[in-house]
């Protein structure tokens, strides 16, 4: 299980993937190979988006219950240094 | 509508604070290269487009450089943070603060506030592709000047982050252009009508 702000990171970077992928998509969308692995991206996105919530907090406002409280605004919030 | 995601698009964590620095960084939010002027001009020329591809292409980058304003605000946050009346007087930054104190406040980094000039809409669809083809270069180049300036690498690597990105929607505005130009029937002349108020049959030359 991957400590918080690695797990934040690996999401980080399949969300760089998938914006990098959907512009060339809205450009050229009938690239079959991109669509292929937007596809696949997404699912690993959506499982450690799944993970990192499940064990440190929301990063939707939709997910802000956990446990029957109210953690969405839980810091640190993005901007401070220990976000990041 | 949009949803917030609470992390930044990519991590800023500056150990030092550096007043001076962010003086002149905050150009890029609020000066006129700046993230907020990308974001609200793609977002508000986007009503005038003509096809659904390049209508998705200005929402997405819109959107994209609304987390870009977050990341600037971000590093003028960690720059200017636990400074002593001392530093404020030394580096320069007595005159943001006398006003806005450590908050972060959209203006460029000669002190004028930001303008919404910036927005540049015009409701011709090849102005406006063109207007962001140079905004993009424009906001290049300030991030070039800014990473001659700066020594520390927490600044240099998420600014180098958002030098990056600008060259990728300048790709990506081209690709805009091209797809306007093939919804003309006309291909010998992409410029005889806004194809967002005009038809071809009632211009007037």
């Amino acid at each position: 299980m991957p400590d918080c702000k690695t797990l934040l990171n690996q999401i980080r970077a399949l969300d760089f993937a998938l914006l990098e992928t959907g512009l060339y998509l809205n450009a050229y969308p009938c690239e079959e190979e991109a669509i292929a692995y937007f596809e696949t991206t997404r699912t690993a996105r959506d499982a450690a988006v799944a993970e990192y919530e499940r064990h440190y907090g929301p990063l939707k406002m939709a997910s802000g219950v956990h446990d029957n409280k109210w953690v969405w605004t839980k810091g640190p919030w993005p901007w401070e240094c220990e976000a990041n | 509508m949009w949803v917030y995601e609470k992390k930044l698009q990519y991590p800023v964590k500056i150990k030092n604070p550096n007043p001076a620095l962010a003086k002149v960084i905050i150009s890029q939010i609020g000066g006129p290269h700046g993230e907020l002027g990308a974001a609200n001009r793609y977002l508000q020329q986007r009503y005038s487009m003509p096809d659904d591809r390049i209508k998705g292409m200005f929402t997405d980058i819109g959107t994209e450089e609304l987390g870009h304003i977050e990341m600037v605000s971000a590093i003028i946050y960690q720059l200017t943070r636990c400074l002593s009346e001392a530093e404020i007087k030394r580096s320069g930054f007595d005159v943001y603060f006398v006003d806005h104190t450590t908050g972060v406040y959209p203006q460029a980094a000669s002190g004028t506030p930001f303008s919404a000039e910036t927005f540049a809409v015009t409701g011709d669809v090849f102005a406006d592709i063109n207007e962001n083809l140079a905004a993009e270069q424009k906001a290049r180049l300030s991030y070039d000047n800014i990473l001659r300036l700066v020594d520390d690498p927490d600044v240099k690597d998420p600014i180098r982050f958002l030098r990056e990105r600008e060259v990728v929607h300048y790709q990506r505005f081209g690709d805009s252009l091209r797809i306007a130009q093939e919804c003309f029937e006309d291909k010998s002349n992409f410029y005889l009508y806004n194809p967002a108020f005009d038809r071809p049959g009632n211009i007037r030359h």
